[in-house]
């Protein structure tokens, strides 16, 4: 990043996170759909309100960025009066996550919002459907990694249901040219055996080629400075829908969807193509439906 | 006196190599390699002249680099302070630890040790004020003359730190505590039984032992410019120390010099072109063909071949 | 931290469940260390490589239980061959034993731990199974399944090698090598063997014990480091060799941990054997069962 600025190049993003928030790069731009802290919960946070929650149980893993989102969601519920009954970190070499449910079942929470990595997302997803936390849960999940990637979506499957989470992409959002985008990306990667459905990351990486694309034609120049100018001035239109750029370099309008999960089936990662596996709840111009509450009754609903 | 010639001669070319415009990497690698001197030399201090395994390499080196960063973080304090301070706590920690489970046979110091780490690790991991799991960046002082860069300047210090542990190494072999702790390892029961202080020795070698290890640390959060638990009490430094003794020899204080030298520098090497995960397999390899094959280590081989060819 | 009767005995009966999957961990350990004072540090990590070996036969279809226990002779194999070679090498040469019989166990771990590494990589693995991720509600209890199957085969192994210790005649001599080399080999059997059939009934105990920290949660190759303080913890608060003592011990570890995992926090749990380990040693390092 500082090499990026030192040398007056232009620097595209790809899925980071507030990487320019210290050096003030002017010619940073990034592709992924989110930008400040609570750009990453302000959805669960809209649906949890409306859903009645009164009380929050935090849980993150503790490092530098999960710490980062969960004063996001910290701060968000302050701001809408929520009480937080449960707030606990999590050192990144926990396995066996039950204990913790169980704590927070006792707590007896209307919200969880869990910041968590990959296996620790399996392994609390596992623990939720083992242990349970209780029945006055409105809305579980929120900033979860890893419930995007397709392995661990087709080993999990139906232990999904209920769970609302952040997404970039999910089916049957309306962006103008990604289905076909996506078929043309589904054929390639059968071939390439990578992962079969690439909603979460291709179609932002394929988008930087857009906006690349589009400043060139647009200013018939590969300078860096021009085509910086012309990025902060437009809005480009991607497979990933419109985006315009603050000064920061970070969408002007962050895009983080929470989608949640229902009637997701075991052992089938065809199922996810089709749209309503993930309902998309926020933002509301994207939205594929309404929120399920409470979390017990969501996980069996279709 | 020849051994304190050299150790000027040392000193001096070190610092000439500092001013001197070799490639950066160079003083990356290198202090990578002193460090392993040092912890290796601070090791068999306990275990290779009293035949007492210490495991918890990590725990003394780690309470060095979290003394100097609250140091640091607390008071501004500079360099050599938090290395005198780190080295202080080092040694306290020896202290509490020998006195625990040093009165028991070897195996149980040796398991307490492993106990140690994983304790100080959970404290870390816990207090706020270091950083916690998350850990800690540091934003470096400028760097003072005659350096121009941090890493050259602490190349220096290392180096400084790694001639006063072996200079105290051998000050320690020669002494009367090195011939205790040598009676200590032939046979616990006879020297006990012959008047030797055997607890007392064990302690005061526990104390040097670990006060080095802490003193090791203490400079690490500055050449990293971050702390963090997990590789601050990395296992790795623990059979870095332990090979590096077991490699060279644990009956001179030569041994682990030459030890730790051959296995950071091959650890390097590999580093490099093949992977980091090798690399500690190679230290583990090593270590046990060393330990069933040749048990005098480098430096018993080296006197094997002496004499043979006589 | 939020504190109630409900929670607390929620904590206590996980703790037993724990305990005694704990004590099953450490059995192989209280009779490699315990009874023939083997400095074994790399107990943890051949158990893992248990699970790793369980993971991949689980894979194929078995039961992982069942896989833990068709390993059982392959592993009886390998810890004969492992004394062997440390009877060789150190034991036979009789001085300073201690620091290399050490080192070489704990190269031992490491060279099992990197070799995980490169074959399987870093990530955690988990095995399938229908008592894995269901729940026994019980009231408001929710006891997982997969603690009461580890609770049970712990139960029968630690039951089963008691048993086999004290009542045959093989198990008597293994018990008596402990305690006195030359009175056995008077009696006509030869000490050495005896140890290796020991020492091969331990890690093949192991295997088992493998197979059931895969079933319990997610492995994955660092995980032995742990278990080092556990085990260890486990087998001198038994009073070293002693069988029921480790199930105690079990327990006692077993609870504390889950009741500081509850009240406060999992950032804590880890530090649990380690300090209760450094507290026996401290005050009383001959165990609180010890013979």
């Amino acid at each position: 990043m500082p090499l990026a600025k030192e040398r007056g190049k232009l620097l595209m993003g790809n899925f980071s996170f507030q990487v320019n928030a210290k050096v003030q790069h002017d010619m940073y731009f990034n592709n992924s759909p989110w930008n400040d802290a609570s750009s990453w919960s302000d959805g669960f946070f809209a649906a949890g309100k409306k859903a009645g929650a009164k009380t929050l149980a935090v849980l993150a893993a503790d490092n530098d960025f999960a710490q980062n989102l969960a004063n996001g969601a910290r701060t968000l519920a302050e701001k809408a009066g929520i009480k937080s009954v449960f707030d606990q970190n999590y050192p990144p070499t926990t396995t066996d996550f039950s204990s913790l449910i169980r704590a927070i079942r006792a707590a007896k929470p209307e919200m969880v919002f869990v910041m968590s990595y990959p296996n620790d997302s399996v392994a609390i997803i596992r623990a939720v459907n083992e242990i349970g936390v209780g029945s006055q849960v409105q809305l579980f999940g929120g900033g979860m990694v890893g419930l995007q990637f397709t392995p661990i979506m087709s080993t999990l499957g139906s232990l999904l249901n209920g769970v609302t989470n952040y997404n970039s992409y999910v089916p049957g959002m309306k962006y103008p040219g990604i289905e076909d985008f996506l078929k043309r990306y589904a054929a390639k990667a059968a071939e390439a055996k990578v992962d079969p459905l690439g909603f979460y990351l291709p179609p932002f990486n394929y988008a930087i080629g857009q906006i690349l694309e589009r400043a060139i034609t647009a200013t018939k120049s590969i300078n860096d400075k021009t085509l910086a100018n012309w990025l902060h001035a437009n809005e480009v239109h991607t497979i990933v829908g419109p985006i315009r750029w603050g000064k920061d370099g970070e969408w002007a309008n962050a895009r983080v969807v929470q989608a949640q999960f229902r009637g997701v089936a075991d052992k089938d990662v065809e199922q996810f193509r089709q749209p309503g596996k993930q309902v998309v709840i926020y933002p509301d111009a994207y939205k594929t439906g309404d929120v399920i509450t409470p979390f017990e009754k969501a996980r069996s609903a279709k | 006196m020849k051994y304190w010639i050299s150790v000027a001669v040392i000193l001096v070319l070190t610092l000439g190599v500092a001013l001197s415009p070799v490639n950066e990497y160079f003083f990356f690698a290198a202090y990578f390699v002193l460090t392993a001197i040092a912890l290796s030399t601070a090791w068999n201090i306990l275990g290779g002249y009293a035949g007492y395994v210490n495991f918890g390499t990590p725990a003394f080196f780690g309470v060095g680099a979290y003394t100097a960063v609250v140091l640091f973080k607390w008071l501004g304090a500079p360099l050599p302070v938090q290395i005198v301070a780190g080295a202080v706590m080092g040694g306290l920690l020896g202290f509490g630890v020998g006195l625990l489970t040093l009165r028991l046979r070897g195996i149980f110091f040796a398991i307490g040790t492993i106990a140690v780490i994983f304790i100080m690790e959970t404290l870390m991991i816990n207090w706020r004020y270091v950083g916690g799991a998350t850990g800690l960046q540091l934003v470096r002082p400028p760097v003072s003359v005659p350096f121009d860069t941090y890493a050259r300047m602490l190349f220096m210090v290392i180096a400084v730190v790694a001639v006063v542990a072996v200079s105290i190494a051998r000050y320690v072999q020669d002494s009367w505590i090195g011939r205790g702790l040598r009676a200590i390892r032939d046979s616990e029961e006879a020297a006990e039984c012959s008047g030797v202080p055997t607890l007392r020795l064990k302690l005061i070698a526990c104390v040097i032992s670990g006060g080095l290890m802490g003193a090791v640390g203490a400079p690490m959060p500055m050449y990293l410019s971050f702390i963090e638990p997990a590789s601050t009490f990395s296992l790795n430094y623990t059979i870095a120390a332990l090979g590096g003794s077991i490699i060279g020899g644990m009956s001179h204080w030569g041994g682990p010099i030459i030890g730790a030298l051959v296995l950071s520098t091959l650890q390097q090497i590999i580093t490099v072109t093949i992977s980091g995960e090798v690399n500690v397999l190679v230290v583990g390899v090593l270590l046990v063909l060393f330990v069933v094959l040749a048990p005098e280590g480098v430096l018993g081989l080296f006197k094997r071949w002496l004499r043979s060819s006589k | 931290m939020i504190f109630s009767l409900d929670l607390l005995t929620e904590a206590v009966i996980f703790g037993v469940l724990l305990g005694c999957f704990y004590a099953a961990v450490s059995i192989g350990l209280s009779v490699s260390f315990g009874l023939l004072d083997v400095p074994h540090v790399a107990h943890p990590a051949v158990m893992i490589l248990g699970s790793y070996f369980t993971y991949l036969l689980a894979n194929q279809g078995l039961d992982p239980i069942l896989s833990g226990v068709i390993l059982m002779p392959a592993f009886f194999v390998l810890g004969v061959l492992i004394y062997r070679f440390y009877y060789e090498s150190f034991e036979k040469r009789g001085s300073e034993a201690g620091v290399r019989g050490l080192a070489f166990f704990f190269g031992l771990a490491f060279i099992i731990e990197i070799g995980l590494i490169l074959t399987f990589g870093v990530d955690q693995r988990t095995v399938r199974a229908a008592y894995i991720g269901s729940s026994w509600e019980l009231g408001d209890y929710r006891i997982p399944y997969r603690m009461l199957v580890a609770f049970g085969v712990a139960l029968a192994l630690t039951l089963a090698l008691t048993i086999y210790l004290s009542k045959t005649f093989i198990g008597r001599a293994i018990k008596a090598v402990a305690q006195d080399q030359g009175a056995l080999r008077l009696m006509g059997a030869n000490p050495v063997r005896i140890k290796q059939w020991a020492f091969g009934i331990a890690t093949a105990v192991s295997a088992l014990a493998g197979a059931m920290v895969i079933v319990v949660g997610p492995v994955e190759p660092s995980m032995d480091r742990l278990y080092i303080g556990r085990t260890f913890c486990i087998v001198v608060l038994a009073g070293l060799g002693s069988m029921t003592g480790t199930l105690a011990s079990g327990l006692i570890l077993g609870i504390s941990e889950s009741i500081v995992l509850m009240f406060f926090g999992a950032s804590w749990a880890p530090a649990v054997a380690f300090g209760l380990l450094l507290v026996v040693l401290g005050i009383r390092p001959q165990g609180l069962f010890g013979r």
